[in-house]
This record gives C-alpha cells, sequence and structure tokens, in this order.
C-alpha cells in the first residue's frame, strides 16, 4: 500500500484529524486505537516517500531548465514541447512533495502516543473510556514559539538566535483493570539555536541545532483496600480515605527532536507499582 | 472452561473468554482474541511473539507481547496477577490473587472528580 492509498483508507474523522492536528477522544482504548493505527501507518509511509519527492522534484526543476536550453538548440518547438512534458512531471512531484507535507503529524505520535496505548491497551478497563488529547503538529510550530532572542555573537557564528518553544502535547487519563486511576502529561521545551559562519571562502553557512527537555508527570491513584504504597523516591504521596494518589515526575534531557521513548513514561508508572504491595486482606483473598 | 492467556502489562490478570482451540505451540487453551492471526490463530500471541519466523505490524499485539517479554526481562519487573484460574503456565507462586479487586466496581468512588480533590 502506498502513502496515497493509505490515505484514501482513512475515514472522514481520521482525515479530520490530519487537517486539525489534533486529537481530543474519550472512548475505549480499542476504538482510540484503531482511530489512531491507520493514522500511524499514514504517516509512516508519509515520512517515508516525503524525502525522496522532495529530491526527485528538487532534480525534475534542475534537468527541465537545463532540458530547455539544450533543446533550443535543435529546435524551439521541440524545447517548449520538451520542457512542458518535464514541467509537468516536476509539478507532480511537487504536488506530492507538499501534499505529504501537509498531512504529516509530529512522530511524538507514531512514537510514543501509540507504542505506549498499545502497550497499556490490555490494562485499560475496557469498560470504561480512555481519555486522551494529543497535539500532532510540529513541536516547532509557530503557535508554540515562546521567545526569541536578538541576534549575539558566539565563538565563529556571528550571529545566533536562540528560540524557545513550549509543547504540552500530550495528556491522558484512564481507568485501569485494578480499579486504579491514571493520568500523565508530556511536555517538551525546546530551544532552537540557529547559528550563522562565514566560512575560509566567503560563503555563509547556517546550523540548526535543537535541545530538548521532555517533562513527564503522572498520577495514580491506587484504590487503599487493594494496594498498600510506599512512595517511590522523588514522588509525592497523599490520598484520601479511599485512593493513595502518587504524584511522579521525570525530565528527560535530549540534543535532537526526536521523540522521547515510550519507556520514559512507562518506567515511571511500573516504578509506583514495585512500591505498592497487595494488602492483606487481598493477599490473602 | 475459560481462556489460558495472561493479559496486561502492569499487572497481569487471566482472560475469562471462552476457549477456541489449544495453542499449537505450548498447548494452553486460548480464546480467539488470544490466538495471532498472523499464525492462523493457531499460536497464542505468548509462543509468536518468541517465535523469530512471526512477522509483526506496527503495535500490533505480537509487538506489544515483545515488549512486555523485553520489558521484564531487562527491568526485571514482576507485575501483579489479579486472577488465578489454575493454569499449568502459571507460576502458583508467582500468583498473588486478587479476584475481589476486580470484581469490585471501580466506580464506586468515581463521583469524587479526579485525582487529590477531596
Amino acid at each position: 500500500m502506498n502513502v496515497v492509498q493509505a490515505w484514501r483508507s482513512l475515514n472522514a474523522e481520521q482525515k479530520q484529524i490530519l487537517v486539525e492536528k489534533r486529537i481530543d477522544a474519550s472512548r475505549s482504548v480499542d476504538e482510540l486505537l484503531a482511530l489512531m493505527k491507520p493514522l500511524a501507518a499514514c504517516d509512516t509511509m508519509a515520512d517515508k516517500v516525503r524525502t525522496k519527492l522532495g529530491c526527485s522534484f528538487a532534480l525534475a526543476i534542475v534537468v527541465t531548465v537545463a532540458a530547455f536550453f539544450v533543446l533550443t538548440n535543435v529546435s524551439f518547438a521541440v524545447a517548449v514541447i520538451g520542457g512542458l512534458a518535464l514541467l509537468a512531471i516536476a509539478g507532480t512531484l511537487g504536488f506530492f512533495y507538499f501534499w505529504t507535507k501537509k498531512i504529516d503529524v509530529s512522530n511524538n505520535f507514531r512514537e510514543f502516543a501509540v507504542p505506549v496505548l498499545s502497550v497499556f491497551r490490555e490494562d485499560f478497563d475496557a469498560t470504561r473510556p480512555v481519555h486522551i488529547q494529543v497535539d500532532l503538529s510540529s513541536p516547532t510550530h509557530k503557535s508554540k514559539l515562546q521567545s526569541e532572542s536578538a541576534p549575539y555573537k558566539h565563538g565563529v557564528y556571528h550571529k545566533v538566535i536562540d528560540s524557545m518553544y513550549h509543547d504540552p502535547w500530550m495528556a491522558a487519563e484512564a481507568v485501569l483493570v485494578d480499579g486504579t486511576k491514571l493520568s500523565w502529561t508530556v511536555t517538551d521545551s525546546i530551544r532552537e539555536r540557529k547559528k550563522t559562519k562565514r566560512n575560509a571562502r566567503g560563503k555563509y553557512k547556517t546550523k540548526t541545532k535543537y535541545s530538548k527537555k521532555t517533562n513527564i508527570e503522572v498520577t495514580l491513584g491506587l484504590r487503599k483496600k487493594t494496594y498498600d504504597v510506599a512512595a517511590p523516591a522523588e514522588a509525592e504521596l497523599s490520598g484520601d480515605e479511599k485512593r493513595s494518589v502518587v504524584k511522579v515526575e521525570r525530565q528527560v534531557r535530549s540534543e535532537s527532536l526526536d521523540p522521547v521513548v515510550p519507556r520514559a513514561l512507562i518506567d515511571l508508572i511500573t516504578d509506583v507499582y514495585r512500591n505498592a504491595s497487595l494488602t492483606k486482606k487481598e493477599a490473602g483473598a | 472452561m475459560t481462556c489460558e492467556a495472561r493479559k496486561g502489562f502492569l499487572t497481569l490478570s487471566g482472560c475469562e473468554n471462552p476457549v477456541a482451540s489449544a495453542c499449537s505451540n505450548c498447548g494452553r487453551s486460548m480464546c480467539t482474541a488470544h490466538l495471532a492471526p498472523q499464525t492462523g490463530f493457531s499460536m497464542c500471541f505468548d509462543c509468536a511473539a518468541t517465535n523469530q519466523n512471526v512477522q509483526e505490524q506496527e503495535y500490533d499485539d505480537v509487538w506489544s507481547r515483545r515488549y512486555r517479554n523485553d520489558y521484564y526481562t531487562t527491568t526485571g519487573y514482576v507485575p501483579l496477577y489479579s486472577s488465578y484460574h489454575g493454569s499449568r503456565y502459571y507460576d502458583r507462586q508467582d500468583a498473588q490473587s486478587f479476584d475481589d479487586t476486580v470484581r469490585d466496581h471501580p466506580d464506586d468512588d468515581v463521583d469524587r472528580g479526579g485525582f487529590g480533590e477531596s
């Protein structure tokens, strides 16, 4: 299946999600995965083909211009016909390149949100809805820009601009089969640094570097009649007469925009379960 | 007789679906939901996950089982069992039954409005 077929196989709701770049849904985990997996598959195919299309588009433009001038020496009519044919090819490639860019969603969706839901699928209470909010737009979308520094000099770079982005891209709430209430949020703070220098040959070169802090916050409300809970290190333990509420947080640093691995969230949750034991009543049941 | 599959990741629980057939590899009785389609519904997901010849689809149940196996092996995480069906596959020492928990309705305090609000 190619990307066009994958896109055509999406239903109206899924196509709308690609336009809005946002999922805000409250339904069973199986229904959520049925909604999300085809989007992830479509995005995988679009990502694979996009670079090839971009390179082919650029090459087609160069070949079109070069061929037009070469063919002009043969015959102007041949040059026009040949040029138009090549231009049509370039246009088609350009159309698909920009279309795959338009339907692109953040890799956080495919490499974090979908695998996390897949891993926990059987832990979620199938009779209760999972509420999920995922921002599918690029982590450096202009709407997420918080601040931009004035240009400054640093070493060999005569112009450096730092842009800060704030991207709270995922929140979820669910009830698990053991009655535990689970919620989590994932927020990225990104620094984009554009550095420009002039090399020995007088050419200007610009590099863009990213530094990312991903903050994951998890809250688990475990039932007191099921679990005795000790707070894991650096966790906050509170609660009421029915639940022990554990809040844990972790920050993951990265020097790229690559999505945080699902393991970062899963470890936080399993750390809480490692510190929970069955109450005497439950253990003896 | 009910399915002998172990469901879950954080905690494991038994499946209460009726048996469809036995896994061709481990012999455990399985329901249709716990037989891998990639094997023609002849093998359970646990066996399919350990069989290198079984291809996984992106984030399907074979992938999930492989992830679960790998996670348990590399981290030493031992999930609690929420039920015990007397299956020969389960190690009784591992089984920490809290059947009441599953049958207790989690809704009994659901109108409290979420975490830490009371």
